[in-house]
Order: structure tokens, then sequence, then C-alpha cells
């Protein structure tokens, strides 16, 4: 649906993005991982045209965007940092507005996405007295308008109490199930994690990583085991190269590998007659892997299950 | 071009929300219609005693006749005026009082329909110029203050387009400012000639409504280079303040430059000639006689109608090709 190819922003001797290449699949929630400062917000701009790239391709729907960007546009939806709309106008009138000048669908439209967003009884409200939630809504309502098939969502929950973030969340989903792709830019790996299929992580402009949450965070867990010979079972696992690490903790060992290949770690230490008493999977949190990938934590942070 | 009427029609939607169009429009009107019913009072006033003189003090010493009717003059001399004036100054007052006639003459004038609207036309020329800036910097810096620009620019309308229809969407407001204005002039000018009583030489002609509609021309042609400036430098500068500041304190300061460097350097009046606010004030012609600020200074329309032009292709030009070009980056994405 997206494809961007050695994309780089450089303003003045800052440079935003350097060299990303990245695919957004049609369907789901793709999130988009990165502390402050990463080239988040940067990329989505590019995305939409709002800033121009320095450098490199970004496909839309297939077509170069430097040639029908326009159109591509028109199938899109974004909320782009915070929610800005007209202060004087109701939460109606603004959507109108913006239903107007892009691709409307009509009343019925505004009053379903209004109903959406849990807008219904304040549309008719000046935007200036929406608390923080109420206009994280709209903005959310505003990027649905026209039935978008890609919606960029940045940073929706910015600002919200825990319920507001809950709501959101829950209307990101709902969203994803009715068919539309979103793309989330977040810092907040729990909220990403919850709700991502897919999540591309940057760091410094670059691309980290790009993968399914679930793949990414497994590719990373490692089982905790007990045996019958531990000095022994940590030799025989010490040769396989399937095992990205090992260690000695809590009387036990630590491996690097994936929950699933737990078979092949008994099987391997059958054939050294030492036999496996105790098994336990280490789920490792996006938030860990994240902190992992981006270099600012300490390796070794997996949590139990 | 239907993608730029529509943006304009919803760039209308938002316009007409907000209190400052309606609020700039109420005081032009309002000064305009003031004009023309206070003069409709100045006149009858003046109609009821024919125009004054007043008598010079060493006459009208010791007799408590300050001033005379000229109503009363003209229609008898030697009684109108204290005993003992000499002939020679009942000549010069009688002199005097043929001139005060001429004036309430062309005061009737104004009271027409036609005069009405030129009067209307010469307050327009500043008080709506002045007004237009503050509206287009507003309406145009709005977009950056606000962080709205962003939202549009993703829906797709493309940047030309959007700020084409904004634009438009302010010439036509202009447009239909003056028209009204001019309307409403006409009105109170039908009203008010029914009920001023033509002067005592009969009433004056009329001015044609082909000069009308030429002082109409100008002035809208002198509203839109204007407005253009000041909402091309909004657009460059990307804020309200910056924006009304430079072309209000422009269009003030423009001629106390003019003052001060021709002072100091010769020839400094032929570059004069084609600064932007005097020949925007040329182009307003005989409609404008505001201010002293104001006043053009022997340039012809031609001149003036070539350098406005060059300055609204050079401002607009120049500002789309940023605006297309600039990113929008930023917490409001200015």
């Amino acid at each position: 649906m997206v494809e961007i190819d050695g994309l780089r922003k450089q303003f003045g001797n800052v440079v935003a993005v350097r060299d990303l290449s990245l695919r957004i699949p049609r369907g789901g929630v793709f999130g988009l991982l990165g502390p402050n400062g990463s080239g988040k917000t940067t990329t989505i701009g590019l995305v939409l045209g709002l800033i121009r790239p320095t450098s490199g391709a970004i496909r839309l729907f297939g077509a170069d965007i430097r040639t029908t960007h326009g159109k591509a546009l028109r199938r899109i939806g974004a909320m782009v940092e915070s929610p800005a709309f007209y202060p004087d106008l109701s939460g109606r009138a603004n959507l109108r507005f913006f239903q107007g000048i892009g691709t409307g669908r009509g009343r019925g439209e505004l009053e379903r996405l209004l109903e959406l967003v849990g807008l219904g009884a304040r549309a008719d409200d000046s935007f200036r007295t929406y608390s923080l939630g109420m206009k994280q809504r709209l903005g959310v309502a505003y990027a649905m308008l026209g039935e978008p098939e890609l919606v960029f969502l940045d940073e929706p929950t910015n600002g919200l109490d825990p319920s507001g973030m809950a709501e959101v969340r829950e209307l990101i989903v709902r969203l994803a199930r009715a068919g539309h792709t979103i793309v989330l830019s977040s810092h907040l790996l729990h909220e990403v994690e919850q709700v991502c299929d897919h999540v591309a992580i940057l760091s410094r402009g670059q691309l980290i990583v790009q993968g399914k949450v679930r793949e990414l965070v497994q590719s990373q867990g490692a089982v905790r085991l007990r045996t019958t010979d531990d000095a022994r079972a940590r030799q025989v696992l010490g040769t396989l190269d399937w095992i990205a690490s090992l260690r000695e903790e809590e009387g036990g060992l630590v491996a690097g590998v994936a929950p699933e290949r737990a078979a092949d770690i008994t099987r391997a230490l059958c054939r050294h007659e030492v036999f496996v008493t105790e098994m336990v999977p280490l789920r490792m949190s996006l938030e860990n892997y994240f902190l992992r990938v981006t270099g600012t934590a300490a390796a070794g942070t997996e949590t139990g299950p | 071009m239907s993608n730029v009427l529509n943006i304009a029609r919803w760039e209308w939607f938002k316009l007409q929300r907000r209190r400052m169009p309606w609020i700039l429009f109420a005081i032009l009107l309002a000064f305009t219609q003031l004009s023309i019913w206070g003069g409709l009072g100045m006149y009858q006033s003046a109609m009821a005693t024919g125009g004054q003189v007043f008598i010079p003090q060493r006459l009208a010493m010791g007799t408590g006749v300050r001033s005379v009717a000229c109503k009363d003059l003209l229609a008898n001399p030697a009684t109108a005026v204290p005993d003992g004036t000499p002939a020679q100054m009942i000549a010069a007052l009688t002199q005097r009082c043929r001139v005060e006639n001429g004036r309430i003459a062309g005061m009737y004038r104004t009271l027409q329909p036609a005069g009405s609207i030129s009067g209307a036309l010469r307050i327009a020329a500043l008080l709506e110029l002045v007004m237009l800036g503050i509206l287009a910097t507003s309406f145009i810096g709005s977009e950056y203050g606000l962080g709205t620009l962003r939202p549009i620019l993703v829906r797709g309308t493309g940047r030309i387009p959007y700020i084409t229809g904004k634009y438009l969407l302010l010439v036509g407001a202009a447009t239909a400012a003056l028209l009204l204005v001019c309307l409403a002039a006409a009105g109170s000018g039908v009203l008010v000639s029914h009920l001023a009583v033509p002067p005592p030489g009969g009433a004056p002609a009329q001015p044609a409504m082909g000069e009308v509609a030429v002082a109409f021309v100008r002035t809208w042609a002198s509203l839109v280079t204007y407005l253009t400036i000041a909402g091309s430098i909004t657009l460059l500068l990307r804020s309200t303040a910056a924006g009304m500041a430079i072309s209000l304190a422009w269009y003030a300061v423009e001629w106390i430059l003019i003052q001060v460097l021709s002072r100091v350097f010769e020839g400094f009046d032929k570059v004069a000639d084609y600064l932007p606010i005097r020949n925007i004030n040329a182009l307003a012609g005989e409609s404008f006689t505001a201010a002293p600020i104001a006043a053009a200074s022997g340039i012809s329309t031609l001149h003036a109608s070539l350098v406005s032009l060059a300055y609204v292709i050079v401002f607009a030009g120049l500002a789309a090709v940023v605006f297309r070009s600039r990113d929008l980056a930023g917490a409001a994405g200015g």
C-alpha cells in the first residue's frame, strides 16, 4: 500500500530521515515506533506531501506520489501531530468544512463519524470548549472523512487520560476491523503492542527493524530451563548455532531462543543424556525489545510470562 | 478550476462564521452612510442661511454683529451689514457669499445618488483598504497560527488551488463589500435627494454614471492591489501579526519615507514614483482625497496601473512559488 525507497530528508545540517526503505502492507494496524525525534512525524509528512523529500521515492497505492499525489491523498485520511481545527466553529462545522474541500460523502457521513467517535451530543458546541480527549476524537473523525483506505494517526492518544487512551485504542481496532489500513505513530509501546499487527522501529531517522509484532518479540525470546546436569547442558547448548545467547540465572540456564523451539532443545539435550526437569518460556515485551534494538537499554531485560 | 471554486465556496463557509468581516463591513457601511446623512444635515444648515461670511472685527465692534447670512447679504447688501461698512468691503463680502453658494451647490451634488456613490468610494479607498489589510492578513495568517494548513492540504486540495481559492474569496468579498456600500450609498442618495431642497442657483449637474463606474473600477483595482500585497507578505512570513504590521505600517510610513529621503537624496522623487502605496493611491485616482499621507503626486493612471500590476505579479508570484515548495514542518505546520 505504501512503498518507501531510499527516502532522505535533511533540514539544514540535520538529517531527519536517513535512507529509509519501508513497506506498509494493506489491512490491519501498522505501528511506526521510535523515540521522540526519531523521524516518525517527518516520515508521515513526507508521505502526505507536507514535506518535500531531499531524495528517495514514495509510492502510494502503486503510483509514484510525484505524479499522482492529489489523487492518492483523496484515498488517505490523516491526523498529524495535534488535532488542529477552527476554535470558533463547532465540531460538526469543522468536519463539514474539511469534508467540503476534500472528498465529502454528505451529511450522513458526518453524523455517522460523530457517533463513531462519541461526539454526537457535543457536535454543535464550538471546538474551543472541547476537552483534549474530545479534540483527539474529533481528529480521528476528521481522519476518517471520505472512507479512506489508508489512515495515518500520529500520536492519537497524546495527552489523554487512561480511559481516553483505551477509548481511542478501541476505536483504532474497530476501524481496522472495518477494513481500513491504519498507520499508528506512537512512542507509547504498550499501546502499539496492544493494537498493531506490524511495526517499524525508527531511531535517529533510520529504520532499525520492521516486521510482525509477534515475530519480532518472539525472535528475541528466551527460555529458562533446569536439567539433571546443568553444566553438561550448558556445554551441549553452547555448540548449537540457533541459540543466540546462554547464561546462568537463578540456579538455571537462560537460552536466547524462541520458545517455539523448546522441543529442539529437549531433543538435543536428550541425545547427550541430559534431561529437562523444568522449562519456562520468557516472553520479551515490545518495550524491552524496542529498548534493546534502539540501543537505549541494557541487554537481558526479559520478563516472565 | 472547479476545485478552486469549491475551495472558495468552503472558505466562505468559514469566513461568514467569523465576526471580524461583519464588524469591519458594518464600520465601513456606517462611515459611508454617516457621511451622506451628516452631509444632508450640514447642507440643510447651510441652506437655512445660504452660508455665512464673517465681518472684519473693526466693523463689527459695537454692533454686536459678527457674521452675516449670505441669503440676507445677497438679497439686500446695504441693510445686511453694519452701518458704515465701506462699499468695497460689501462687494468683497458679496463675492465671498457667491463662493459660499458654489460650495453649497457642491454639497447638494454629493446628496444625489451618483454623488453619494462617489463620496462612498472616496471613503472606501482608505477605510476599506485598511480593513482589507486586516482581514486578508488575519484570514491567511490564522491558518498558520491555528495549524490548520496541514489538515487542509492533507485533504488533497493542492497547494496552489487552495491559496488561489482563498485569494479569490477575498477578492470576491472585497468586491461585494464595495458594491454593497455603493448600493447603500445610492439608496441613501435617492432618499436625501428628495429631502434636500436644491440650492438657489438651481441643481448643479450630476456626475455621469460612467464617471462613477470608472471611479468604482479604480477604487476596486487599488483595493485588490493592496490586498494582494498584504496577503502575499503574510503568506511569505507565515504570521498574521507580522503581515498586518508590515502591510499597515508600510501604508503609513511610505509617505514619511518619501518626504525624508527626497530631502536627503536628490532625484529620490523619481524612485518614489515606483513605490507601492503612492501608485495604489494614484490608481484610486480622484476618488481618493482622504489624507495628505496618501496624496498621489501627478502619477498618470497608466503608470499607476502598470506599477501596481507589476507589484501584484511579483508579490503573488513569489508567495505562490514559496508556498508551493515550502515544507510544513513543526508543531503548527509553519
